[in-house]
């Protein structure tokens, strides 16, 4: 018989998802209905949730891999890119929409955070942090005491969102969601960039300074 | 590079600034009035001006339709005093860009792949911004292309916005909610239109081929499989806008010439057609060194439906002006009359719209006429204005004239002052139509006369 793989048991747990509407009830009864044997589903995962968050990885994982080898993505500035992650996300994601709309709807905690999004969050950060220092190279993102080491953990949150509203939108083709991806990475960028408040807070400590003086 | 990312989005956001609009109107008029009462001899171009500025202000914040009613508030010029229309037309050519990530979506997503999998080159950099989409350029087995990409979400916001235009429009063309929303319906329904690109692309394929056998113009090829309901791939076509063409020195000769082609084209659509490309602004022809004329943007048609054609140009005829009776009807039917008016109010209304019909029926009088005379085109303000500030047609409170007229006047206003910038002397006169319009009415009025003595 022949050894069962990873992929296939993410694929048959998706499928007794989305017909089902909840996870099966033991794994015992899950590798009974795969034809393997209880020890060889732990060869693979350690649990259901495990198999949830190993998904999410591996889409995360083609995302990023197909960015990696489109040319076009690989001339844009930090902006772009980080855009054009988004949408390559949203368009990965709307193919597997149900099963992110059900992940979601089974979470049991409410959270902004949407459910699987905690087990892409150090993966993510290799990411952002690869765009934020071509932007800091690039002086789109301007290097700022202690704030710096933060922008991808921003970034992280804003990815977050866009997810969320994305699996709220209604609109046609998901319209809506291509706005917000648009505008909330021009206000991600623009406040990362050299702004009204880096110019307001040269300005207090001039100010300051000039009293000590 | 300046993105869109001063745009308002939400709902919220947008009728927050049309009620700071709405408030600001106020307050000139305030203002207006506070200083007049100083200084008597105050004009009103002032108050319209610190209006216009405002409002202005306003739509040139938003994208989309937004953007679009001003265009079409600054085409029609006769009802907009002097002020408000010239910084209207600033608003033309203003829209920001969509970033390059999401015109790649956008392929993905009514495509199904990207723009460099499509074409051999495709610059992301848009070339022209319109107000719903922008232009790029792309080639393909060695042809320049012209790639025309939609924002999301055009549609949706049109609506909303125009909800949001009617306190500020009620206001300043003192109508009744009700008159308002019959040419509201109109232009929401004539945006909504051009928000389909397949529709346009249907179009634009019928009106370049009736029209291909006219001299001078020039159309671009459209390209099915290459569009969809968000993307529109043409012919790119070479050309300079108006004020590129006037600023290269072009001779009186290749003016007129080019502006005859503008006429003939618009006189073929408005009477054989019966369908007409109803955005004449600079942005939408390309003007060639030779004097022929490229048109473009097929996204605002206007079909003439035939009772109103017939109606519309038999006002302008001599021949049926000079007919009391039959104009009277005439011009009740096209709503410029109603029955219950009072014989004062009919007095007025038919002395007010008779004057600026037959002011732009001018051009139709003469086998030529010369459009660049600003005396002409200054008298049409003028005009405008003093319909527009007359008491007793301003307080009347209701919408004069068919809907239909609203794309049809815009289109002739659109031509007429396209051809005075160019400064140009057109053959114009009435065709054979006029005939036919002749005939369609006084031999009613014959035959029922004939009846009468039977």
């Amino acid at each position: 018989m022949a050894k069962v793989t990873s992929s296939k048991i993410i694929q048959a747990y998706i499928d007794y998802l989305l017909e089902e509407g909840h996870q099966p009830s033991s794994v015992y009864q899950f590798a009974k209905s795969l034809k393997i044997k209880e020890e060889e589903f732990y060869d693979h995962f350690s649990s259901f949730d495990a198999i949830e968050a190993g998904w999410m990885v591996s889409l995360f994982d083609s995302v990023a891999e197909e960015l990696q080898n489109d040319e076009v993505y690989q001339a844009y500035n930090a902006r772009e890119k980080y855009m054009a992650f988004l949408y390559a996300w949203v368009e990965k994601c709307r193919s597997n929409r149900s099963f992110l709309l059900l992940l979601h709807k089974a979470s049991k905690i409410p959270s902004p955070i949407p459910t699987g999004f905690s087990t892409i969050k150090k993966h993510f950060h290799d990411f952002a942090d690869g765009i934020v220092r071509e932007g800091l190279d690039t002086q789109e993102v301007k290097q700022r005491p202690l704030l710096s080491d933060r922008y991808a953990d921003a970034m992280f949150m804003q990815f977050a969102f866009v997810h969320g509203f994305w699996l709220k939108d209604t609109s046609k083709g998901f319209e809506k969601t291509d706005a917000a991806i648009e505008k909330s990475v021009h206000l991600a960028f623009d406040l990362m960039g050299q702004s009204a408040f880096d110019s307001a807070l040269e300005l207090g400590k001039f100010l300051f300074q000039q009293k000590g003086a | 590079m300046k993105y869109q990312d001063k745009i308002a989005t939400s709902r919220m956001d947008r009728t927050l600034k049309f009620i700071g609009t709405g408030a600001k109107i106020g307050g000139n008029y305030i203002k207006h009035y506070a200083k007049k009462t100083v200084n008597p001899s105050l004009d009103k171009e002032e108050l319209h001006r610190d209006n216009a500025e405002d409002i202005y202000s306003t739509l040139s914040s938003l994208k989309g339709s937004a953007l679009k009613v001003a265009q079409m508030l600054s085409m029609d010029r006769a009802v907009l005093p002097k002020a408000y229309s010239d910084k209207f037309t600033m608003a033309q050519y203003q829209a920001p860009p969509l970033s390059a990530p999401l015109v790649v979506q956008t392929f993905v997503k009514s495509l199904g792949k990207k723009p460099n999998d499509i074409f051999e080159e495709f610059a992301l950099n848009a070339k022209n911004a319109a107000s719903i989409g922008q232009v790029h350029e792309a080639k393909l087995n060695g042809k320049k292309l012209a790639v025309k990409v939609q924002y999301p979400g055009v549609a949706e916001s049109i609506q909303s916005d125009l909800r949001m235009v009617k306190p500020i429009a009620l206001r300043m063309f003192n109508l009744s909610e009700k008159d308002l929303q019959k040419y509201i319906l109109e232009v929401e329904g004539k945006l909504l239109e051009e928000t389909d690109y397949e529709l346009e692309l249907r179009r634009s394929t019928e009106i370049s081929d009736a029209c291909a056998h006219l001299d001078g113009l020039v159309f671009a090829k459209y390209y099915n499989e290459l569009s969809s309901s968000k993307i529109l791939t043409m012919d790119w076509l070479e050309g300079k806008h108006l004020d590129g063409f006037l600023a290269g020195g072009p001779t009186q000769e290749l003016k007129n010439k080019a502006g005859q082609h503008l006429w003939d084209f618009y006189n073929f659509q408005m009477h054989e057609l019966k369908a007409v490309h109803a955005d004449p602004h600079p942005g939408n022809f390309l003007l060639q060194e030779d004097g022929k004329v490229g048109v473009i943007d097929f996204g605002c048609i206007k079909e003439i439906p035939e009772d109103f054609y017939f109606d519309y140009f038999a006002l302008i005829l001599p021949s049926i002006q000079n007919e009391p009776e039959l104009l009277e009807k005439v011009m009740e039917r096209i709503e410029m009359l109603y029955p219950g008016d009072s014989a004062e109010t009919r007095l007025i209304f038919k002395e007010a719209f008779g004057k600026m019909t037959r002011l732009l029926a001018l051009p139709f009088a003469s086998p030529e006429f010369y459009f660049g005379n600003d005396a002409y085109m200054s008298e049409i303000y003028a005009l405008g204005e003093e319909i527009s500030n007359n008491p007793a047609i301003r307080n009347a409170g209701d919408g004069r004239g068919s809907r239909h007229m609203l794309y049809i006047n815009r289109t002739y206003f659109g031509l007429y002052s396209l051809l005075n910038q160019l400064d140009a002397t057109i053959k114009t006169g009435t065709g054979s139509w006029a005939g036919a319009i002749e005939s369609h009415f006084l031999a009613k009025k014959k035959l029922n006369h004939d009846k009468q003595f039977c």
